[in-house]
């Protein structure tokens, strides 16, 4: 008798249908009623396929170039696993793609179990995921916009150093700055109707991609070793806390080298709103 | 016993006191949802006289916590425009505990925009602590009915303001239910006094599924309580209709609309949702005037397309959300 159960339940056994998928069908003659033109089975299907589909619209959103390599029937399985085992509790969709990356890293065969060059390709998707989501961070964190504009004032007291939200690291171990550019520019033409030609898979080349924005807009850039050293030293220590010595070390930079690169690169990243400047802001 | 709003008490964060409280609603007059999509062009025509609306509906939850640029534009835009903040995760009918930390958001969001309207659904979206992110049915029972009269007077409590609800598609319905949808949301704004946003596709779409005749739920609707109505187009399945957002509003839906402004005696808010399928701004206001039009009696010449342009090929996808989802083109730059 449907009476017995009480609001608590009646949603516990809606969730568990919707999460379980269109083979959870167990009681429904006592939870629904019968009514309009479609059966049932039929009514609750639309809530279980819904929510599938809804949540795989959204990821493909956040992971375009993901979605590219991957093609669409890989990347649903992939997101359907995802889900599966990390449901989304969050209120803003914006947070259903973090954890992503790992999820593809955790599910990715070991070594041994694939041939060494299938081996080395297997870390594509997860570096790329870690762009994309890199870029969504980005897109919606705490910027420089509202900060002071850096003039060449700033330098003349040599300020702390530390990082936006928005400058984000990714290192990789394949040309995927590339194949981003590529892909963005393959699916803008392929949005518009007009021909283009998908790019090539990555090849193997390690890189180190800065995400960072500037004015509200998130850019790409590659960035050599050193800098990618400078950034993730900021990204690790608080900006009174950085050991420069250890960063030029593993620079493998003497530091006046590392002191005279910084000079050359800091206006730029620091206008480009890569870095902070910690100064006194009037 | 702790409330579920207990940070409510916290001296830090006293409920906002909205001095228009209790005052009836000015109409805002005819708006859209603010999509992503159209920032490059809304950048361009800036202003009302250019844009050809009069106020816009932002979806809460993707300007929450949010500091990048749709939250820039969203607040350059409310220079000029009335703006209503339309939620779809408040889950105001679950049974798990309200969640503060997306009230305080919104609260906090409430106290930067000041919004005209803040709306959400007459729905829950999940429970034990996961979110669905879809509308899902109340059950319409006496139990629900008190529970969630409480959970919106807390909210009402949290943000100083009347709520908003607004009537979702339904493609199921509950044993056992007490009430019809808009017995239960007169019970509503009775025991709570929140206002409404009906949502006229919805009312169509779920009389299709469900079986009943749209005519009887305006009938039983608390007109007084209504500040804002909702326009969209729906696809149709053959056995049933999903609520697509994705094309022109049918034209039982138009009608459906002229009833309900009929019955109302007055001008009600009116806004244009479209969430799939987008299409250039220009083309939507185009869609939007048509329900001035309708108002003085001009209904849109449209071909029936119920039956002949169903759409059985495919899974159809209510409450589309990914076009929400802010998508800008980046830059990619070679290294400095």
């Amino acid at each position: 008798m449907s009476r017995a159960y009480n609001l608590v339940e009646r949603q516990q056994w809606l969730m568990q249908r919707i999460l379980g998928g269109v083979q959870q069908n167990q009681y429904l003659e006592e939870n629904m009623a019968a009514t309009g033109p479609l059966a049932i089975e039929h009514q609750l299907a639309i809530y279980q396929q819904g929510f599938r589909l809804r949540l795989i619209e959204c990821m493909k959103a956040e992971f375009p170039s993901l979605v590219l390599f991957l093609g669409e029937e890989v990347f649903h399985l992939f997101v359907v696993g995802f889900l599966s085992v990390n449901p989304s509790k969050h209120y803003s969709l914006y947070e259903l793609g973090d954890g992503f990356a790992e999820f593809l890293a955790s599910t990715r065969p070991q070594p041994q179990q694939v041939p060494k060059e299938v081996a080395e390709k297997l870390k594509i998707p997860e570096q790329l995921a870690l762009l994309e989501r890199a870029r969504a961070v980005s897109l919606r964190a705490e910027g420089c916009e509202h900060r002071n504009k850096v003039t060449v004032d700033s330098f003349m007291i040599w300020p702390l150093l530390s990082l936006p939200e928005t400058s984000i690291l990714v290192d990789t171990d394949f040309s995927l700055f590339d194949y981003m550019r590529k892909s963005d520019s393959y699916l803008a033409k392929r949005d518009k109707g007009e021909e283009a030609i998908a790019p090539q898979p990555p090849s193997l080349q390690k890189e180190h991609i800065l995400v960072y924005r500037n004015h509200f807009r998130v850019a790409f850039m590659r960035v050599e070793k050193w800098q990618s050293d400078v950034i993730n030293a900021l990204s690790y220590s608080e900006p009174c806390d950085v050991n420069w010595p250890a960063v030029a070390q593993r620079a493998e930079l003497t530091e006046s080298q590392l002191l005279s690169k910084l000079t050359l690169w800091l206006p730029k990243a620091a206008a480009a709103s890569q870095i902070i400047l910690n100064i006194a802001e009037a | 016993m702790k409330s579920d709003c207990s940070f409510l008490h916290h001296t830090d964060i006293r409920p906002l006191y909205d001095p228009g409280f209790n005052k009836p609603r000015a109409c805002l007059g005819y708006g859209v949802g603010l999509r992503t999509c159209h920032f490059p062009w809304l950048e361009q025509h800036l202003l009302p006289r250019d844009s050809g609306v009069d106020w816009f509906e932002a979806i809460t939850e993707n300007f929450l916590d949010h500091k990048g640029y749709a939250r820039h534009f969203l607040f350059k835009l409310r220079e000029h425009y009335p703006i209503a903040l339309h939620g779809v995760s408040m889950s105001i009918g679950a049974t798990d505990p309200l969640n503060t930390a997306y009230l305080k958001s919104l609260r906090q969001l409430c106290g930067d925009l000041q919004p005209a309207l803040v709306s959400d659904h007459l729905c829950w979206t999940g429970v034990n602590g996961v979110n669905s992110h879809d509308l899902l049915p109340v059950p319409l029972t006496e139990e629900s009915l008190k529970h969630v009269s409480e959970r919106v007077n807390k909210v009402q409590d949290c943000l100083g303001r009347k709520l908003v609800l607004e009537n979702p598609s339904t493609y199921m319905c509950f044993a056992g239910n007490d009430y019809a949808e808009w017995d239960f949301l007169n019970q509503l704004v009775s025991c709570t006094g929140c206002e409404l946003l009906i949502d006229v596709n919805n009312i169509y779409v779920s009389s299709v599924n469900q079986g009943f005749n749209p005519q009887t739920y305006l009938d039983g609707l608390p007109l007084d309580s209504i500040v804002q109505c909702h326009l969209a187009g729906h696809t149709d399945c053959a056995t049933h209709i999903i609520d697509t957002h994705d094309k022109p509003v049918h034209h039982k839906v138009w009608a459906l609309y002229r009833d309900l402004i009929d019955r109302c005696g007055r001008n009600v808010s009116t806004l244009l949702e479209w969430d799939a399928d987008i299409p250039d701004f220009p083309e939507l206001v185009a869609e939007l005037n048509l329900a001035k039009g309708v108002i003085r009696g001009d209904m849109p010449e449209r071909a029936d397309s119920l039956r002949p342009g169903a759409n059985t090929d495919s899974v159809q996808l209510s409450t589309p959300l990914s076009a929400h989802l802010e998508k800008a083109p980046s830059m990619f730059l070679e290294q400095q």
